[in-house]
């Protein structure tokens, strides 16, 4: 199957105006400006087949948003190449949007002072849609986002997750074959991120629809991603199943017990202590070493407890780790 | 082409509607207007009753000049849009790049909408208002009026072409406070809108009937008094629409070279 993106060595350069420190520093300013060069991305590469899912991860300023925009075809990169759905996306910008939907988290495309229902017929005019796709786009996105009750408010009226419901339903009116999601769940409470997540999985499982997601959010992508793309300082640290993630950041899994007294701490030569606090005690083992079942074996035999629950490390833990392993 | 011209007859319609809703505002906006139209009429009588009379324009003409320039104050084109100057400090900016319409179409839409719709809502009941109180002196003729309101017509164009292209310098400015405190003072005093052009100095008069912003209040003025014959109309109307044209191009110019460095910081 050919690609349905394909990404060559992308760069990106910020050029960012500084002033120079105080009163004197200001009037410098006012002859010479001082620039500074901030490079958001050094050489990206990665292609994405038709139906995948792909979570898009790294730290804050490592690059994602810019990535996200120049895909997008609203950023034009300094060098690289991109082909999407055929087109370049900054240079054949108006064919190639009719065919995607963006969702920014932190911001709204939806018109402040009209209701929900005004901007999607805007928005039906504005991408041409037919009568007929639109009604049966919108009673799809109705029901799976629950959206009846807030067609007819004004979208200053709505709560932050009622508004992540209509502009993810937004940017699907005109049925685009790839979606992208830069932070959808950012800010949501726990309810909004489930209804989010479970949309995101049936628009992909169902409609085949390709996703890019880019989150601070590690359940968003242990819920959704079998694919991770982790970049750090503009480079691709990573990119592969989630599975792998785990794995180059260490096999270390952890082993918490609740012991029948407090002050008790188990030792055994294979696991090394985490914390410990009050009963509950953290231990940290590599499971090629020594088995999970057999540490368990000989800590039972030695000391009395409750409760005990065998934990891979979260994805946080592991992209920390990650970080902290890139080169300078 | 004639995707983009449903997109922006859409936003034009929205954006109309939206305004609508502003009724408070509308009454507001006339009840302060006819008090600014009383105290300019007021000084203008006086000026003319202290013995300044002058050929280009009698009193009824002047205070006649004074109420239309009363009921077509939405037309001025004094600030930028606020939801896009919203945009652009907040970044929903993006969003717009998005749509697969031609940008600029979009915004000279709303601009249209913008200055129509206030301008309708206000000016009409301001005219009746001020035939029925304050004795408001007919268009010159049926010719003049039909002349008058393709005039406005003229000044609807061009007064969207320079809103849009202080919307697109947002682009560059961000903030746009300069822009927003030169264009009141620039298109108050060159239109005619602070002193008729007609009592200015003969040459300082015809210079600034050349400049774009004599459109916006000079020449729909002078097809109503009926100073604008038949034969001279097609020369003083061309104007207004050549400037309009001008500002387009200028506007869609920047706007293509803002989109191609834009930078959308943050998230």
């Amino acid at each position: 199957m050919s690609a349905l993106i394909e990404v060559e060595n992308l760069t990106k350069t910020y050029t960012i105006s500084e002033r120079r420190e105080g009163t004197w520093g200001a009037l410098q300013g006012l002859i010479q400006r001082q620039t500074r060069k901030a490079p958001a991305l050094r050489g990206v590469s990665f292609s994405l087949q038709p139906g995948e899912m792909v979570g898009y991860i790294g730290p804050n300023g490592a690059g994602k948003s810019t990535t996200i925009k120049i895909l997008s075809g609203i950023l034009v990169p300094d060098s690289g190449t991109c082909q999407a759905l055929g087109c370049t996306p900054w240079r054949d910008r108006r064919r190639y949007v009719q065919q995607i939907g963006v969702v920014f988290g932190q911001r709204t495309q939806l018109w402040w002072d009209l209701p929900v229902r005004e901007s999607f017929s805007l928005l039906r005019e504005i991408y041409q849609i037919d009568d007929h796709a639109f009604r049966s786009a919108m009673q799809e996105l109705q029901s799976l986002l629950q959206l009846e009750a807030l067609l007819n408010t004004p979208v200053r009226q709505l709560s932050l997750g009622q508004r992540m419901r209509c502009d993810l339903a937004a940017s699907l009116l005109h049925s685009p074959k790839l979606l992208f999601l830069d932070e959808p769940t950012i800010g949501l409470d726990a309810v909004s991120k489930l209804v989010v997540r479970e949309f995101i999985r049936t628009l992909n499982r169902q409609r085949g629809v390709t996703v890019i997601l880019t989150t601070h959010d590690m359940d968003d992508i242990e819920a959704l991603c079998s694919r991770v793309i982790v970049i750090a300082e503009g480079k691709i640290l990573l990119d592969g199943p989630l599975q792998q993630l785990r794995s180059a950041a260490g096999t270390e899994r952890r082993l918490l017990i609740e012991m029948e007294k407090p002050g008790e701490t188990p030792a055994d030569e294979e696991a090394r202590l985490v914390s410990c606090e009050g009963n509950r005690i953290c231990l940290a083992f590599d499971p090629e070493r020594t088995p999970a079942a057999a540490l368990i074996a000989r800590i039972a035999k030695k000391y009395a407890f409750r409760d005990l629950l065998v934990q891979e490390p979260s994805i946080e833990e592991v992209i920390a780790r990650l970080y902290g392993t890139y080169p300078e | 082409m004639n995707s983009t011209f449903r997109a922006a007859k859409a936003v034009a319609g929205a954006r109309g509607r939206l305004l609508m809703q502003y009724r408070s505002a509308a009454l507001f906006g006339i009840a302060t207007q006819m008090f600014w139209g009383m105290v300019r009429a007021a000084v203008f009588t006086a000026f003319y009753q202290a013995g300044r009379h002058t050929a280009s324009l009698t009193l009824p003409q002047t205070i006649a000049y004074i109420w239309l320039v009363q009921a077509t104050l939405a037309m001025m084109p004094w600030r930028t849009d606020p939801e896009i100057q919203e945009m652009v400090r907040s970044g929903a900016i993006s969003y717009e790049a998005l749509r697969p319409a031609d940008l600029y179409s979009i915004w000279y839409a709303r601009a249209l909408a913008g200055h129509a719709i206030p301008t309708l809502m206000r000016g009409i009941p301001l005219l009746l208002a001020a035939f029925l109180l304050f004795h408001l002196l007919p268009p010159h003729g049926a010719a003049a009026c039909a002349l008058w309101l393709f005039s406005l017509f003229c000044t609807l164009l061009l007064a969207a072409a320079f809103t849009t292209l202080l919307n697109v310098s947002l682009l560059y400015t961000l903030a746009g406070d300069g822009v927003q405190r030169l264009m009141p003072a620039l298109a108050n005093a060159f239109s005619g809108m602070l002193i008729p052009l007609a009592l200015l100095p003969r040459s300082l008069c015809l210079l600034l009937r050349l400049l774009p912003f004599a459109g916006l209040i000079d020449t729909p003025m002078r097809c109503y008094l009926g100073q604008i014959s038949e034969g001279s109309a097609l020369t003083a109307l061309m104007l207004p629409i050549v400037w309009a044209a001008a500002l387009i191009f200028a506007g869609r110019m920047l706007l293509l070279h803002a989109l191609q460095k834009m930078m959308i910081q943050g998230g």
